[in-house]
């Protein structure tokens, strides 16, 4: 079943070129800011895993939700297994069914997240770099537990779990500093190099930066009419994940600032005419991303609000404590917080219906992700809340982040198009 | 009383919980519902409480306006049982993080039901010196904030005196083990000894469980042409499953369940603080997928088939249990290596679909008489 890690490198290398011929294209064109380091940041993260694996050295299989900005300082190239997964479905949706039967066949339930099949039908099918070891965290759900430790085993290399405590009191928050320093321990050992303090200083500082941006961004969504809709905001969430402390997060970052401050100075909406402002409270589906342009052209609908692309203000960096920092972040980024932490503490449920009224949203969409159980087990929590505390309709769509085959984007549609015309009255 | 009358006492007291629960709870004391065998009853039993373990009814007809359907149906079924106020007699409930299902359980519990007193423990998915410390001060705030809502602090020796009595009880559980292991009970019966555990008070279990110890001590049984079978997976409260693996051909001779063996597998340090003693034996004990250490997980089930010179593991899953679902992977792999055939059933929480599980245990174990 597996081939060679030749055919992965090259599959890797022919990723990154891709990704320097969408760079081109956008820039013979004169394309935003924003748009151009958005790509320069992806294709770098690409290519820097690459070209570390040509030359033989030791490349990093990462979990989404661990601070990448210690791979930075530790110079350590890395992949997010996840990410990788999406990306290659978006890219060939019949190629990522194929996937997910790759994984199944070898054992992985049909319930598994979608995202998490395609990685691991990837990695079986040896479509991955061969990572020197595997590191994760108990964030966002099981299955991302779960997921790390099958592609660890399918790579057979060792696996560090960042222990992410149920909570951030000072306790949960003084035993996920030890994981961190066990963590540092572990990525020394497996890549014979050590921690450079002031390298790290500098990552984090950058990312902190890169962190006040998408905050402000964040307040920019707020205005009406919307400068940004759901789709571009799945960008601010990326980049931060591949360019982690990397100049190309804060280039990307101040370009799209700048581009949604003059809009919003101008009054100008991502729509001439915005009718309604949408929560979406959860991710939009990866495989139609379309399906924001969508509501956007049929009904005037504007995601303004999404939980996956919403900074939390709280991640703030004390220079004098790097890792406070990286123990925190893994828990306080506010879409890992409200999936992983208990409601009551995160305030999942109050945290969102008050956003609704800042972002002043006029309805609220929850996607039930088929496998996703931390969202889908608030669903009737979160429909009393907004309908009762906020005032506004509130609509589940059933469906999936990756797989059409558990809804179709046709039915998703249909879905959301009775919504609009019978509950907002479009 | 016979070994069979004591038996079906048990099972009559697991059938009639609500029932067993009303009658024996002493006038004034206070009673905690909780969910995971990882729950230290322990502290509730030092407060003076009745720590009862939450079980599902059939039904999700009520929560599944609540939950959505990919929640597993044991917390479906569990929160129905609580919609439809049959836990409203409890003073408390309480939980750990064990699962992405049994913590949007909690969640929606504490919303919706308002039981008076609700915790929930965060429980580390390693086991370290660090991990066993924040587990500790988790069960001191346990302790702590149970004894303010009841008025009763709880003391050290309190807390020793409940751990000396629960490792008595798992002393006498192992006991009942071996004699499963030899064929004296069957693994359906068991499953009721164990879940009688969970929902009796503890000194009144221990009582009834040393009458059967008694009852069955010298019985000439075995398990003779039968196909030895251990069991693992999901949370498993129906013995009616394990029956109908055991229908035909089979016993079922040991256990890897929460509702099983992992509840009495390993005892508490008496001596020395009373709460890093608890930790050390909730982290140290078998572990479930949901622990890291799944390579441990594994050793312990194959260790476990040759020990109890098992034909066969057989692997229940209850559909949207993640943890087992993914944890199977390597579980399997590991089974396959060590040369013991295994058997994956997916199940609802309720059993049903009793004729295709029916005829793929016949299949499995017909494919036994050649290995």
């Amino acid at each position: 079943m597996a081939v060679s890690q030749n055919a992965a490198i090259e599959e890797h290398q022919a990723i990154a070129e891709r990704m320097t011929g969408t760079l081109d294209r956008l820039k013979s064109r004169g394309g935003r800011g924003s748009e151009v380091h958005f790509w320069e940041g992806m294709r770098n993260y690409y290519q820097r895993a690459t070209d570390a694996a040509k030359a033989g050295r030791s490349v990093l299989c990462s979990g989404m939700f661990v601070p990448h900005e210690l791979f930075e300082a530790m110079d350590i190239p890395y992949y997010i297994a996840e990410n990788h997964g999406v990306m290659t479905f978006q890219s060939d949706i019949e190629g990522g069914i194929a996937l997910f039967d790759t994984a199944e066949r070898a054992g992985m339930a049909a319930d598994i997240c979608s995202p998490h099949r395609a990685a691991t039908g990837l990695a079986l099918s040896g479509r991955t770099l061969q990572p020197k070891a595997v590191v994760h965290t108990t964030t966002t759900c099981d299955q991302t537990i779960k997921l790390y430790e099958v592609l660890a085993d399918i790579h057979k290399v060792p696996n560090f779990l960042i222990d992410t405590p149920y909570g951030a009191r000072p306790n949960d928050m003084a035993y996920a500093e030890e994981n961190v320093k066990e963590l540092i321990a572990f990525l020394e050992q497996q890549f014979n190099t050590k921690m450079d303090p002031a390298r790290l200083r500098k990552a984090l500082e950058i990312s902190h930066e890169a962190y006040s941006y998408w905050e402000k961004i964040c307040e920019l969504r707020q205005a009406v009419p919307c400068p940004t809709g759901g789709r571009e905001a799945v960008k601010d969430t990326t980049i931060l994940l591949v360019a982690a402390g990397r100049q190309e997060s804060v280039d990307y970052f101040k370009a799209r600032y700048q581009e949604l401050k003059d809009k919003v100075d101008k009054k100008e909406g991502i729509i001439p005419d915005e009718k309604y402002r949408l929560a979406w409270l959860y991710v939009l589906p990866f495989f139609d991303l379309k399906m924001a342009d969508w509501l956007q052209d049929t009904y005037g609908a504007v995601i303004v609000l999404d939980t996956f692309g919403i900074n939390n203000p709280e991640i703030t960096l004390d220079p004098e404590d790097p890792i406070g920092f990286l123990a925190k972040k893994p828990l306080k980024r506010r879409f890992t917080y409200w999936s992983f932490a208990p409601s009551k503490e995160a305030s999942a449920v109050d945290d969102l219906a008050q956003m609704c009224r800042d972002f002043k949203a006029d309805a609220a969409v929850l996607l039930s992700h088929w496998s996703c159980q931390q969202w889908c087990g608030l669903t009737q929590m979160l429909r009393d809340k907004i309908t009762k505390d906020v005032g506004i309709p509130f609509l589940t769509v059933n469906g999936d982040l990756l797989d059409p085959r558990v809804v179709s984007s046709e039915d998703m549609r249909s879905n959301l198009g009775e919504f609009f015309t019978s509950v907002m009255g479009a | 009383m016979t070994a069979a009358d004591t038996i079906a006492s048990f099972r009559q007291a697991v059938a009639d919980r609500y029932q067993t629960i009303a009658s024996h709870r002493r006038p004034g004391q206070k009673v905690l519902g909780w969910m995971c065998s990882y729950f230290p009853e322990e502290i509730v039993s030092a407060a003076g409480g009745y720590p009862v373990r939450v079980l599902g009814g059939e039904s999700t007809s009520y929560s599944d306006a609540y939950m959505h359907i990919n929640m597993c149906s044991l917390v479906r079924a569990v929160f129905d049982e609580a919609l439809q106020g049959k836990y409203d007699f409890l003073d408390g409930f309480a939980t750990l993080n064990t699962c992405d299902n049994i913590r949007r359980t909690f969640d929606v519990w504490e919303y919706f039901i308002k039981t008076p007193f609700t915790h929930i423990l965060a429980l580390p998915h390693r086991t370290t010196p660090a991990s066993i410390a924040y587990f500790r001060e988790e069960l001191g705030e346990l302790k702590e904030k149970l004894g303010q809502a009841w008025g009763t602090p709880i003391s050290d020796d309190a807390l020793r005196e409940a751990i000396a009595q629960y490792n008595h009880m798992r002393r006498l559980l192992q006991q009942l083990d071996t004699m499963r292991m030899e064929g004296a009970i069957s693994g359906g019966d068991f499953v009721d000894v164990v879940l009688a555990a969970t929902l009796l008070p503890k000194d009144q279990f221990i009582t009834r469980l040393q009458e059967l110890l008694t009852q069955l001590e010298g019985t000439s049984a075995s398990t003779g042409d039968r196909y030895r079978l251990i069991l693992t997976g999901s949370e498993m409260d129906d013995s009616n499953f394990v029956r109908l693996i055991e229908e035909k051909d089979a016993a079922v001779v040991g256990d890897d369940l929460c509702t099983g063996s992992k509840y009495y597998w390993n005892l508490t340090d008496e001596k020395g603080d009373p709460l890093l003693a608890l930790a050390k034996r909730y982290l140290s004990r078998p572990p479930c997928p949901r622990m890291h250490d799944t390579e441990e997980r594994i050793s312990h089930v194959v260790e476990m088939a040759k020990s109890h010179r098992a034909d066969g593991v057989v692997v229940e899953i209850i559909r949207f249990c993640k943890l087992y679902d993914e944890g199977n992977i390597a579980l399997n792999k590991g089974l396959e290596k060590a040369g013991v055939p295994c058997l994956t059933l997916s199940r609802e929480y309720s059993l049903t679909g009793v004729g295709s599980m029916r005829t793929r245990i016949e299949a499995f174990i017909e494919g036994l008489v050649g290995v």
